[in-house]
C-alpha cells in the first residue's frame, strides 16, 4: 500500500472520479429461472446423471436400429429350433431337453454371447428363443414411455386439483381433500394391482372412452391414477399457503377471474415444485409399472417391459441369471439417474435452501 | 381434544366405508368374468350354475350384495370363491408372518434411517456425505422384487451360496433361531428402500433446522454442539420422520408389502391380497382391504397425536 | 406446552390406543381356531393289519392347490390324490403301474355291477359290515344320500349324474329323492336307472363325488371337519393353506377288500403346504420332507439330477395340450387353415419350451390309453402351411390367440402367434387372467378364433375326452368345454354308438381309435404335446414301491423306506 501512495493520495473522491469515467454496466434484474438454471449448470454430478438418462432413452428409441442391423431379428421373433454360430461353433438356441443319455435334463435357452455371436443374442435368448438385447431395448420403450406419459398426466391433474381446492376452499376443497384421502389409504401398490388387474380383462369402455384390454395405456392412466393424490396433497399445502399472501388477496380485488389467479399467479409460484416433482414421479411411475407388470397386473404379455422381463426370467434364475439382472439393471440405472438429477433439480430451484453443496 | 377424536373417528369409519365401496365397485362392474360360472367348474350344468348364483347371491342388486357381504365381514363367517375358506381365518394365519415382517424391518429402517440421515447432515458436503447419498439414492431406486429374486439367487440356499435359507416363514413359537434366520434377507430388502429415503428426508431436515436463528443463538450462547444436536436440532428433525414411519409402518403391517412376502413366500397378508386379486376372489380381496385400511386411519390418527405432542407448535385439526 | 398440557395429550393417546386394542381384540376374538379333528371313533385299538413295511410318517412338501378335502366338492388332483385311499366308494381302481390301474374293481360293492341288457339299470350290492372311521355301519342308504348331497352342495362334480333318472328334477328342487337310485338297507342292494345307457358309467361310479358318507352329512364343506371315512386312512384335520394330517383308519379292515385296497405303509402322512417350487425342492434334498408333490424348477434339474439322480421319477399322467380353432370362426372355418396350422407347428420346438419334459403328440388321446394309436397325419412342413394358407385364399387375416398367463402355457402362444404371422396370417396375443381365461373361452360370444387348452383326464375313458370336448351335441352358449365348436356328425353319430358299450373291448378300443384318427383328420384342434411331470424323493424312501397310477398319480399309501 506505501507504494501506491506514490501514485497519488488514493482516496474515496479520487475513486469516484475514477468510477465515473468506466462505462456503466446497465443492472439486469435475473429472473429465478435462470439463478436456478446457473445453480443447475455447474452441479456436474446432476447433468451427467441427466446425460445417462438421456443416452438410456435414446438407446430405447433405436431398439428397431439394434433389432435389424445388430441382432437379425424383432422383439417377438422366435428361434427356439434355431442354431447360432458362436466361435465358430453352432450352439443351438434353445437345447433340447428329455432324457438324454439316461439323464433327465431340461431344454435351456443359450446364454449371453457377448458378441461372439456376430451381435446374436448378446445377452442371450429367453425360453422361446427371443433375443434378450433386442426385448430389452424394446422393453425400454414400454416402460419409458409408461413412466414419462403417466407422470405428465398425473402431474397435469394433482396441479389442476390442487389448484381448484385451494382457490375454491369450501365444499370443493373437502371434497378433493377427502378424495386424497381416499387414495391415501390405500396402499399404493394393492390399488394398482386391484386396478390394473381388472382393467385388464376387457379394457375400458366407458365415457366413451375406448382402451383394448393389451393397450399400455391401461397401466398407464391406472398409475397415474393411483398416484395424484401423493402429488395432489403436497402441492394443495402449498397453493393454499401461498393463497393467504396478500398479492393472491390484491388480484382477485381487483377483479382478476379465477382462471387468471389460478394459472397466472398461483401457478407460477408453484412452478419450481411441480417440476421436481415432475422428475421423481418419474422414478416413482417407473418402479411401481415394473412392480405392477411382474405381479401381472401391468402390461399383459407379450409386450415387452423391464418388469414382465424379470418375471419371465425368474424361472431360469439359476442357469441364466442374465434373464432378469439385465432388465433389473436398466431400471436402477434410470431411475437412479432421475433420481440424482431430481435431488439436483430440487437444490437449484429452491433459493431458501440455505445449505447448497457447492463445487 | 375429545372433538378432535370424535371427529376423526368419525372420518375414520366414513373412510373405511368409502375404501371398501371403492374396491367392491371396482371387482363388481368391472366386467370380471361371471363368479357364479367359475365356482361352478368344467362340467357344471346350467342348472348348476343357477343354483350357484341363487346360493351366493349373485342374482341379487348390487347394493344387496355389499351389504351381505359386509355383514358376514362382521361376523366372520366371510368366505372365498375359491373353496369357500373363510376369509378372517385366512387372514389371522398370516398376520404372524406380516407382523414378523413389518415390525422387524420397520425397527431396521427407522434405526438405520436415522442414523444414516445423521451422519450424513454432520458431514455435510465432505466424501462420507456424497458416498453415503449416492448408497441412499441406489437404495431407493432399486426394485424391491427385483432385490428379492436377485438375493434369493445370490445369498440363499438352493442357489450360488448358502449363507441364508430361501423363502418361507417359520413360526416363532415353533423354533426362534429358523424364525430369525428366515427374516434376514426379506427385512433387509424391506428396509434397503426406507432407510435410503429416511436418510434424505432427515439430512434434509436436519441441514434446515441448523439454519434457523434458534440454533444460531444456541451457538452463540456457547452450548456444546452434541447438546445442541440432540436437544435442539434432531428433536425437530425427527418430527415428520415420525409421521412418514408412522404410516409407512402401518402400511406394511396392514399387507402393503406383497413384493417382499410374494417374492420370499412368507404367506403373509399381503401375498394373500395378491393372490385373492390375481383369483378375482372379491371377499378376501374385501377382507385384505378393509384390515390395510383399518391400519393406516388408525395409525395416522395416533400419529397426529404425537406429532402435537412432541410439537408444540402444532394443534391436531 | 407445560407439564399438565403435555400429560392430557398423551392420556389422549393411549386411551385412544387402549380404545382401538380393545376393538380389535372383541373383532378378531371371533375366530376359533382352525385346526379340528374329525371325530374318530375307538382309536386305542388298532384294527386293521398294518402292512410289514410300515413306517411312522411320510411327509409330503404339497402345493397350495387343494381346493377342498371334502369327496363331494374336490375337483383338483391336490384333493382327490389325499382322499383316494381316504373315500372309498362304490368300485375303485387297482392300486398298480401302468395301464392296468384302470382296471375297474370292486371296492365298497361285493362286485362289479350287474347291467341291464339294455343298458339302463346298474344293481350292485354293498359289502357287508364295512364300517366308517366313526365305527357306524356303511348302509346302501348313503350312496343315494352322497349323490343327493353331491347336488344340495352343488359340486362341479353334478354334471356327471346328469343321467340318473330324476336327477335333474331333484337338481332343481332339492328336496325329496332322486329316483333312479333305489336302495335297500337290509339287503344292501342299490339300483340305479339311467335315462340314457353309458359306456363310462363305472367310472363315473369310481369317481370320489360318488364315495359314500354318512346320511347326516351336513350338506355344505367338510373340508375342515372331515366326514368319516371308509379307506385304510382318515383326515385327522386340514388347516387350509397350511396342513394336513391323515393318519390310519382304525375301523378299515383290509381283509373286506379282496386286497383290492392296500392298507397303506405310512401310519401317518403329513401334508405341509408349501407356496414355492423351490422352497419345497429344498426341503426334499434337505431331508425335511420326504416327497416333493412340487415340479423340480426346470432350471434345477441339471443339479439335481446329477447329486440326487435316483431319487427322481419322470411320468406321464394322461394329459393333452392343444390349440383349439373355432371352426365357427374365419379363418378356420375352413379346413385348409386348420390343417396348415397343424402342418405349421414343430411340436419339437413346443417340447423345448417346456423344458424338454414332454412328448410331442398330434392325436387327441394321450398315449397311455389302451385306446391310443399314434398318428402322424401332419408331420411338420412350414412351405406347406403356407401353400395351404395362401390356397384358401385367407392369407392376411387377422387372428386373435388367446392365453391366460400362468406358468408356461403363455410361451406356447408366443410361439404359434410368431409361426402363424409367418404363414401369412396376421396373429396377435391376448393373454387374460387365468382366473376367467376358461370361463372367457367356453362363452361363444367371446368368439376366440384359435387358442391354448389343456386337458387332464377325470377318469380313464375316451368318452372322457370325445364326449366332452368334441362331441357337436353337447355345444353350449355358456360353460361350453367344445372350444372348437367341432360338429361333424359322422363323428358325434360314432360317440353316441360308442357311448352305450358298457364295457371296452378290444374292438371298442380300435373305434374309438379310429374316432381319434376321423376327428384329426377335420383338425378341429392342433395337439402339441403331452406334458411330463417328476415326482422327486427324499434318500429314505425306497422307491422299490413307487407306484403311480394312471389316475391318481404316485399313490401315497404303498411308498416305503428304505
Amino acid at each position: 500500500m506505501a507504494q501506491q501512495a506514490t501514485e497519488g493520495e488514493f482516496t474515496l473522491d479520487t475513486a469516484a472520479v475514477l468510477a465515473a469515467g468506466e462505462p456503466a454496466s446497465a443492472i439486469r434484474g435475473r429472473s429465478p429461472w435462470y439463478l436456478a438454471w446457473r445453480r443447475l449448470r455447474r452441479n456436474y454430478v446432476a447433468f451427467f446423471f441427466l446425460g445417462l438418462f438421456i443416452l438410456i432413452c435414446v438407446a430405447c428409441l433405436l431398439a428397431p436400429v439394434y433389432a435389424k442391423h445388430v441382432a437379425g431379428t424383432g422383439p417377438n421373433q422366435q428361434h427356439v429350433l434355431e442354431n447360432v454360430r458362436v466361435n465358430g461353433k453352432l450352439v443351438p438356441v434353445v437345447s433340447s431337453g428329455g432324457i438324454v443319455n439316461g439323464k433327465l435334463t431340461s431344454a435351456i435357452p443359450i446364454g449371453p454371447t457377448w458378441f461372439s455371436g456376430g451381435g446374436k443374442f448378446v445377452l442371450g435368448a429367453d425360453a422361446i428363443g427371443r433375443d434378450v438385447a433386442v426385448r430389452l431395448l424394446y422393453g425400454g420403450r414400454t416402460s419409458l414411455f409408461i413412466g414419462i406419459v403417466s407422470s405428465l398426466i398425473c402431474t397435469f391433474f394433482a396441479v389442476i386439483l390442487a389448484l381448484l381446492a385451494a382457490y375454491y376452499g369450501g365444499w370443493g376443497d373437502f371434497t378433493i381433500t377427502r378424495f386424497f384421502d381416499l387414495m391415501y389409504a390405500f396402499p399404493v401398490i394393492l390399488l394398482g394391482i386391484a386396478l390394473g388387474s381388472a382393467l385388464a380383462i376387457n379394457g375400458f369402455h366407458h365415457w366413451g372412452i375406448n382402451i383394448q384390454s393389451g393397450s399400455i395405456w391401461i397401466p398407464t392412466f391406472v398409475i397415474s391414477y393411483v398416484l395424484v393424490a401423493y402429488v395432489g396433497r403436497p402441492l394443495r399445502g402449498q397453493v393454499l399457503s401461498l393463497r393467504q399472501k396478500e398479492f393472491i388477496e390484491a388480484s382477485i380485488a381487483q377483479g382478476a377471474s379465477p382462471f387468471r389467479v389460478m394459472f397466472i399467479e398461483l401457478l407460477p409460484n408453484i412452478m419450481s415444485s411441480v417440476l421436481v416433482f415432475f422428475t421423481l414421479i418419474i422414478a416413482t411411475n417407473i418402479l411401481l409399472e415394473s412392480a405392477l407388470s411382474f405381479l401381472g397386473a401391468g402390461v399383459q404379455p407379450p409386450t415387452a417391459s423391464w418388469g414382465t422381463q424379470i418375471a419371465d426370467g425368474q424361472d431360469l434364475i439359476v442357469t441364466r441369471p442374465w434373464l432378469s439382472l439385465a432388465p433389473g439393471i436398466m431400471i436402477v440405472l434410470t431411475v437412479v439417474a432421475l433420481n440424482v438429477f431430481g435431488d439436483g433439480l430440487r437444490d437449484a430451484l429452491d433459493p431458501r435452501a440455505k445449505v447448497r453443496i457447492q463445487r | 381434544m375429545a372433538a378432535f377424536l370424535v371427529r376423526r373417528t368419525i372420518g375414520a369409519i366414513l373412510v373405511l366405508v368409502a375404501v371398501t365401496f371403492f374396491v367392491f365397485v371396482i371387482f363388481i362392474v368391472v366386467p370380471g368374468g361371471d363368479p357364479a360360472e367359475r365356482i361352478a367348474g368344467k362340467n357344471a350344468t346350467p342348472q348348476n350354475i343357477e343354483n350357484i348364483r341363487h346360493d351366493w347371491g349373485f342374482d341379487r342388486p348390487f347394493y344387496v350384495q355389499y351389504y351381505k357381504m359386509m355383514e358376514k365381514m362382521a361376523t366372520g363367517s366371510l368366505v372365498s370363491y375359491t373353496s369357500q375358506q373363510n376369509v378372517v381365518q385366512q387372514i389371522e394365519q398370516g398376520m404372524p408372518a406380516t407382523f414378523s415382517l413389518s415390525i422387524g424391518a420397520g425397527v431396521i429402517w427407522l434405526f438405520f434411517g436415522i442414523l444414516v440421515g445423521v451422519i450424513s447432515a454432520i458431514s455435510a458436503g465432505k466424501f462420507s456425505d456424497r458416498a453415503i447419498t449416492v448408497l441412499a439414492l441406489v437404495g431407493v431406486s432399486l426394485p424391491i422384487f427385483w432385490l428379492g429374486i436377485v438375493t434369493r439367487y445370490y445369498l440363499a440356499e438352493g442357489g450360488l451360496t448358502s449363507f441364508f435359507p430361501d423363502g418361507e416363514y417359520v413360526p416363532l413359537t415353533d423354533n426362534p433361531a429358523q424364525w430369525f434366520f428366515h427374516l434376514i434377507l426379506p427385512w433387509t430388502v424391506l428396509a434397503v428402500g426406507f432407510i435410503g429415503f429416511y436418510g434424505r428426508v432427515l439430512r434434509g431436515n436436519v441441514l434446515d433446522t441448523s439454519n434457523e436463528d434458534y440454533v444460531r443463538t444456541a451457538k452463540a450462547k456457547g452450548l456444546p454442539p452434541k447438546r445442541i444436536m440432540r436437544k435442539h436440532i434432531l428433536r425437530l428433525s425427527l418430527i415428520p420422520i415420525i409421521t412418514l414411519f408412522g404410516l409407512d409402518f402401518a402400511g406394511v403391517l396392514g399387507g402393503g408389502a406383497i413384493l417382499t412376502e410374494t417374492v420370499f413366500d412368507l404367506h403373509g397378508v399381503g401375498q394373500y391380497a395378491a393372490q385373492s386379486i390375481n383369483n378375482f376372489d372379491l371377499p378376501p380381496i374385501m377382507g385384505v382391504t378393509l384390515y390395510g385400511a383399518m391400519f393406516i386411519v388408525v395409525f395416522s390418527v395416533f400419529v397426529d397425536l404425537l406429532y402435537a405432542y412432541l410439537d408444540p407448535r402444532i394443534r391436531p385439526t | 406446552m407445560d407439564r399438565r398440557h403435555r400429560l392430557k395429550w398423551l392420556l389422549a393417546a393411549a386411551s385412544f390406543s387402549v380404545g382401538i386394542a380393545l376393538i380389535a381384540a372383541a373383532c378378531g376374538g371371533g375366530g376359533s381356531s382352525s385346526t379340528t379333528t374329525s371325530s374318530s371313533g375307538s382309536s386305542s385299538s388298532s384294527g386293521s393289519s398294518s402292512s410289514s413295511k410300515s413306517f411312522a410318517n411320510f411327509r409330503v412338501a404339497y402345493d397350495t392347490g387343494i381346493d377342498y378335502l371334502d369327496p363331494g366338492l374336490s375337483y383338483t388332483v391336490e384333493g382327490w390324490q389325499i382322499m383316494w385311499n381316504v373315500y372309498l366308494p362304490l368300485l375303485g381302481y387297482k392300486h398298480v403301474n401302468g395301464p392296468d390301474g384302470a382296471t375297474i374293481v370292486p371296492y365298497l360293492a361285493d362286485s362289479l355291477p350287474t347291467v341291464s341288457s339294455d343298458g339302463k339299470t346298474y344293481t350292485l350290492t354293498l359289502r357287508k359290515n364295512i364300517k366308517y372311521s366313526n365305527g357306524a355301519t356303511v348302509k346302501a342308504s348313503d350312496f343315494r344320500a352322497t349323490i343327493e348331497r353331491d347336488f344340495k352342495v352343488d359340486s362341479p362334480g353334478v354334471g356327471f349324474f346328469g343321467n340318473i333318472v330324476g336327477a335333474d328334477q331333484f337338481s332343481k328342487t332339492k328336496t325329496g329323492h332322486i329316483s333312479g337310485i333305489v336302495v335297500n338297507d337290509s339287503t344292501g342292494q342299490i339300483t340305479i336307472h339311467l335315462n340314457a345307457p353309458q359306456g363310462d358309467f363305472m367310472n363315473i361310479l369310481a369317481t370320489l363325488f360318488a364315495a359314500p358318507v354318512p346320511a347326516g352329512t351336513p350338506a355344505k364343506d367338510q373340508s375342515t371337519t372331515p366326514a368319516p371315512s371308509t379307506g385304510p386312512y382318515m383326515i385327522q384335520s386340514y388347516q387350509p393353506n397350511k396342513i394336513a394330517i391323515v393318519v390310519r383308519n382304525p375301523n378299515y379292515d383290509a381283509s373286506q377288500f379282496d386286497g383290492n385296497v392296500p392298507v397303506g405303509n405310512p401310519d401317518k402322512m403329513t401334508f405341509n403346504i408349501i407356496g414355492d417350487d423351490n422352497v419345497a425342492l429344498q426341503r426334499v434334498i434337505s431331508g425335511q420332507d420326504d416327497y416333493d408333490f412340487h415340479q423340480i424348477p426346470a432350471d434345477r434339474l441339471a443339479q439335481v439330477q446329477s447329486q440326487h439322480a435316483n431319487q427322481i421319477k419322470v411320468y406321464t399322467p394322461a394329459n393333452t395340450y392343444y390349440f383349439f380353432m373355432n371352426t365357427r370362426m374365419p379363418p378356420f372355418d375352413k379346413l385348409q387353415v386348420r390343417q396348415a396350422v397343424n402342418y405349421a407347428i414343430n411340436r419339437e420346438a413346443l417340447v423345448r419350451i417346456y423344458a424338454g419334459l414332454a412328448q410331442p403328440t398330434q392325436n387327441v388321446l394321450p398315449p397311455t390309453y389302451p385306446q391310443y394309436k399314434k398318428l402322424n397325419l401332419y408331420p411338420y412342413n412350414l412351405a406347406k402351411a403356407k401353400q395351404l394358407i395362401a390356397a384358401s385364399g385367407d392369407k392376411g387375416m387377422s387372428v386373435t390367440v388367446w392365453n391366460h398367463d400362468r406358468g408356461y402355457d403363455p410361451k406356447a402362444t408366443a410361439y404359434l402367434t410368431d409361426v402363424l404371422n409367418s404363414i401369412g396370417l396376421k396373429a396377435k396375443e391376448k393373454i387374460i387372467n387365468s382366473a376367467v381365461y376358461w370361463t372367457t373361452i367356453g362363452n361363444q360370444a367371446t368368439k376366440a378364433q384359435i387358442g391354448f387348452a389343456d386337458w387332464f383326464q377325470d377318469y380313464p375313458h375316451p368318452l372322457d375326452w370325445f364326449d366332452v370336448l368334441l362331441n357337436g351335441e353337447r355345444i353350449t352358449q355358456t360353460h361350453n368345454n367344445n372350444y372348437a365348436n367341432f360338429n361333424d356328425a359322422g363323428v358325434n353319430r360314432q360317440i353316441d354308438t360308442l357311448k352305450k358299450q358298457p364295457t371296452l373291448t378290444a374292438t371298442v378300443n380300435a373305434q374309438w381309435a379310429s374316432v381319434d384318427k376321423a376327428v384329426m383328420e377335420q383338425a378341429p384342434w392342433a395337439p402339441f404335446l403331452n406334458r411330463q411331470f417328476t415326482d422327486f424323493f427324499y434318500t429314505s424312501m425306497d422307491l422299490s414301491c413307487y407306484i403311480n397310477h394312471v389316475l391318481y398319480q404316485f399313490d401315497f399309501s404303498t411308498i416305503c423306506h428304505n
